[in-house]
């Protein structure tokens, strides 16, 4: 299957159209990922922003054929990588994909190392996994990827285990086996929640030197917002499985077109200020097994109108490149300066 | 806010034999998770705790809620001794101090009603009339804002904020003079943490008792706390009002800490893209 | 699996499961013919599919004349009564003791491990022949033998999940809300273990069946002419190849009871215990 052609000669990347995730319930097909458009640039980091529920993970997953079989997810849609369609891959096929040109940082990293081997000879057994020794010197190529994730005397670290090392340490040592491919699209799911601050900030700063150094993509998931204005390009707001807002990292936060974007950027307790109380968004997310009509924020939204409970609204342009999901988005706000 | 000294930490070390074997035997040292920390808490008062993974916070709360005991030092309360405490003592103890924890899902009894749990402080220490009982625990319940009908429920109805709501209410049964918390937000949402804190505030504010906020985020800490003590490695480095502390930190960690928070604001964060490696 | 199919093929192994205690309960009322005197006439007859054979005897006679089929039903019976009664008994010793060890810790816990070590030590069968010499065999003295052999897999498991639910934060909390130990073990332990407990004693069953099967083979089992399913297989021994019926069903049945406790067991694991079942 060949992609659809693009415009201005500038191919993306990644380019997921249409993807849907749902699960098996007791009363029909459970969405959790609908309808969502992701376009990542070469080079480029994208960031999915959203809390718990809103279905980042399992797009993520979905994308790399990763969803555990027992669950019976069922995926639609197309998602194209530098002209072949992932979804329709037949496993062979995907795993030849999956650490070669996608590789996926996941947020436990004592869940992807496997703690009866030295950390060293994993990040081996990924470098020949995908055929990237040179000569006989695997050896040699895995110390220099731990000391490229700046890991300090790799030499030593090598030879532990992973509980022997931090969770800043580990993380970097996943990331290792990530880049040991030597992928063009780095997938990371929540890297750095489990992490201290000081360990989270660093790892951050490894990620953009990587990033720029080999021209890496990064779609990175998170769900927080601080994260997502170092790092990324692009963000998407996900809730309840949609993409209700999409913009630059410098629109989105200065000028938020989503009542749901506004919401929780405000909800955030300052750093240097006081203050008496914070802005809350009443209520929780919708279950992914309520079947609510029109916008999915609606109940909890200041805005509520009569239009907003009837009808979904649609994905409209907000701006030179950002979408928004709402009938009555935000006005625009002008920065000064 | 009065200057009766409620609970303190006198010089309190905490040792835990070193886990690292060498050749079968355990290699000699220990960990020093809480290195001579000296900390009082004021009736009405907000302190805040302040520091990363393995910085001895979570040991230091569990030594002073007696949960635990202090290799060196004392913790007193009321301005006795924890070995000295009488029978009467230790039961007022357990009446005005309480726990909040950080993860809703393993601080709830699975198997127990929210009733029950909730009512645990009253029932532990007797002398309530089942009718008291469900009454004090309607009142917790509507205190931060669920149902007293949730009381019939379980845990496993509930969401991760709901189920911190129910950790906290369980705290508030006993009419605690001091609450102390464990990273109540850390586990949740953005959009529920907003909600959490408020109440947390709101509770203070109202209720006028003491609280011992343990955290690792600094907004959190700014937000509730009237002092607060940074923690590094077992020791206090900096302690202050957060206002002045955060606007000028005297310690290279606390400075770590600010540089290292990251703010919904892409020019500022460009701006700190580099902390310093400590 | 799907979801759905498991509940239904847990329903059915419950329902199985059910039948063969149904079946052990009414066994007395139901049997064709009595198990405990044959008629000397019909001896070695074989099963009613077989040339020689007749409905009145459908699974055929053994040596003295009685009626397989009502043997295997009342064997059935004993079978399962020992079972539940040792299972039962090494259950709640063994949690007692387990959870003694668990929650105090120190001292309490290793000596009572050393116990348990020992008790798992124990050589069931000479255990066996010994008291069958000494005092004679029974039914409670088998009960017991096999009792005394269980519990110490109980007060293993029993301490081990004791300890790490001891770890938990609300049993902290109840610490903190002035809780005395007994009501953190009754309110909080007890309901919070007894999962993996329930289905380590459903998964017993089959053992101590084959247990009691065992010691009956040999002789000091469930004494004669008490029908067990082990001393038929011993009665059938001289005649394994010319009356095979007479070891063969016995041995079937031991087979199917303890497949279906076991089924039971791993069904019963996945309810109990989701956490720690799913992949």
């Amino acid at each position: 299957m060949t992609a659809p052609p693009h415009a201005k000669g500038h191919e993306p990347l990644l380019d997921v159209r249409g993807l849907s995730v749902a699960f098996p319930g007791r009363q029909g097909w459970i969405p959790v990922v609908e309808d969502m458009d992701v376009r990542i640039m070469p080079g480029e980091v994208v960031g999915i922003v959203g809390e718990s529920g809103c279905g980042k993970s399992s797009l993520a997953l979905a994308l790399l054929g990763l969803l555990p079989r027992w669950a019976g997810a069922r995926v639609t849609g197309q998602a194209f990588f530098d002209g072949a369609e992932l979804l329709s891959l037949d496993p062979k096929a995907m795993r030849r994909v999956r650490g070669d040109r996608i590789a996926m940082i996941p947020q436990d990293p004592m869940g992807a190392l496997n703690p009866l081997f030295a950390v060293g000879s994993q990040v081996e057994e990924a470098i020949l996994a995908h055929g990237r020794a040179n000569g006989a010197q695997p050896r040699k190529q895995a110390l220099e990827l731990l000391g490229s994730v700046r890991l300090d005397d790799p030499e030593t670290r090598a030879r532990q285990y992973p509980h022997e090392l931090s969770g800043g340490m580990r993380q970097r040592v996943v990331g290792a086996i990530a880049m040991a491919g030597g992928p063009d699209l780095l997938i990371a799911d929540e890297p750095t929640t489990a992490l201290d601050v000081t360990v989270q900030a660093q790892y951050l700063d490894l990620l953009r030197d990587l990033q720029r150094s080999r021209g890496l993509s990064i779609l990175f998931i998170t769900h927080d917002l601080g994260v997502v204005a170092t790092l990324c390009d692009r963000v998407i707001v996900m809730y309840a499985g949609r993409k209700v807002e999409e913009a630059s990292v410098s629109d989105l936060f200065a000028s938020p077109r989503h009542w749901y974007t506004r919401a929780l950027l405000d909800s955030v307790p300052p750093l240097l200020e006081d203050r008496d109380e914070l802005a809350t968004i009443p209520g929780t997310p919708p279950r992914p097994e309520s079947t609510l009509a029109g916008c999915r924020f609606a109940p909890r939204c200041p805005n509520g109108a009569a239009k907003c409970r009837e009808e979904e609204p649609v994905l409209a342009a907000a701006g030179e490149s950002s979408v928004c999901r709402c009938w009555f988005p935000l006005p625009e706000r002008h920065r000064d300066g | 806010m009065g200057n009766v000294v409620l609970l303190e930490a006198a010089n309190v070390v905490k040792l835990f034999p070193n886990p690292r074997r060498h050749l079968g035997r355990r290699a000699a040292g220990s960990i020093r998770a809480v290195d001579d920390v000296s900390l009082a808490i004021e009736e009405g008062q907000s302190v805040g705790l302040v520091g990363e993974s393995g910085c001895g916070k979570s040991t230091l709360a569990r030594l002073m809620l007696l949960l635990a005991k202090p290799t060196h030092g004392q913790i007193h309360y009321r301005g006795t001794p924890a070995f000295a405490l009488t029978r009467r003592q230790l039961a007022e103890f357990r009446r005005e101090v309480q726990p909040v924890f950080q993860d809703p899902l393993q601080s709830l009894n699975p198997k127990m009603t929210v009733g029950r749990i909730v009512s645990e402080p009253l029932r532990a220490q007797g002398g309530m009339t089942h009718a008291e009982i469900r009454r004090r625990t309607a009142d917790a319940l509507e205190r931060v804002e669920l149902h007293a009908t949730d009381a019939n429920r379980m845990p496993i109805d509930f969401s991760g904020g709901q189920r911190q709501r129910i950790a906290i209410a369980r705290a508030l049964i006993s009419r605690p003079r001091l609450i102390v918390l464990d990273e109540p937000v850390s586990s949740q949402d953005v959009s529920i943490r907003a909600q959490i804190l408020n109440l947390l505030k709101s509770i203070y504010r109202e209720e006028k008792v003491a609280c011992l906020f343990i955290s690792h985020d600094l907004s959190t800490v700014r937000f509730l706390c009237d002092v607060v003590h940074v923690m590094h490695a077992g020791k206090i480095v900096e302690s202050g009002v957060p206002r002045e502390l955060f606007a000028s930190p005297a310690h290279p960690y606390t400075t770590t800490l600010l540089n290292a928070w990251l703010p919904p604001e892409p020019a500022h964060a460009r701006r700190r893209l580099r902390p310093p490696i400590l | 699996m799907s979801r759905r199919k498991l509940e239904k093929s847990t329903m059915a192994v419950l329902a199985l499961f059910g039948s063969l205690v149904a079946l052990a309960v009414v066994a007395p009322s139901i049997v064709p013919h009595d198990p405990y005197s044959g008629d000397l006439a019909n001896r070695l007859q074989p099963p009613a599919w077989l040339p020689g054979g007749d409905f009145l005897y459908p699974l055929g006679t053994d040596a003295v004349g009685r009626d397989l089929l009502s043997r295997l039903m009342m064997g059935a019976r004993v079978s399962l009564l020992i079972a539940v009664f040792a299972v039962a008994g090494a259950t709640l010793l063994g949690s007692g003791v387990g959870i003694a060890a668990g929650y105090a810790g120190g001292w309490v816990d290793s000596l009572l491990m050393r116990l348990v070590d020992l008790a798992i030590s124990l050589p069931m069968i000479l255990l066996a022949l010994l008291v069958g010499v000494l005092i004679g065999p029974s039914l409670i003295n088998i009960v017991i033998i096999i009792g005394l052999v269980l519990w110490a897999q109980f007060a293993r498991m029993a301490r081990n999940e004791t300890i790490r639910v001891k770890n938990l934060a609300y049993v902290d909390f109840a610490r903190a809300a002035g809780s005395s130990p007994l009501r953190i073990v009754r309110e909080h332990i007890v309901p919070n273990i007894a999962g993996p407990l329930i289905v380590l004693a459903t998964l017993q069953v089959g053992t101590v069946i084959v247990m009691e099967a065992a010691l009956s083979f040999l002789g000091v089992g469930v004494p004669p002419p008490a029908p067990a399913w082990g001393s038929m297989i011993a009665d059938g021994r001289s005649y394994v190849f010319s009356a095979w019926w007479i070891c063969i069903f016995p041995g079937v049945a031991i087979l199917l009871t303890v497949l279906v406790a076991n089924f039971l067991g791993d069904r019963l694991a996945e309810s109990l215990t989701p956490e720690r079942h799913r992949e």
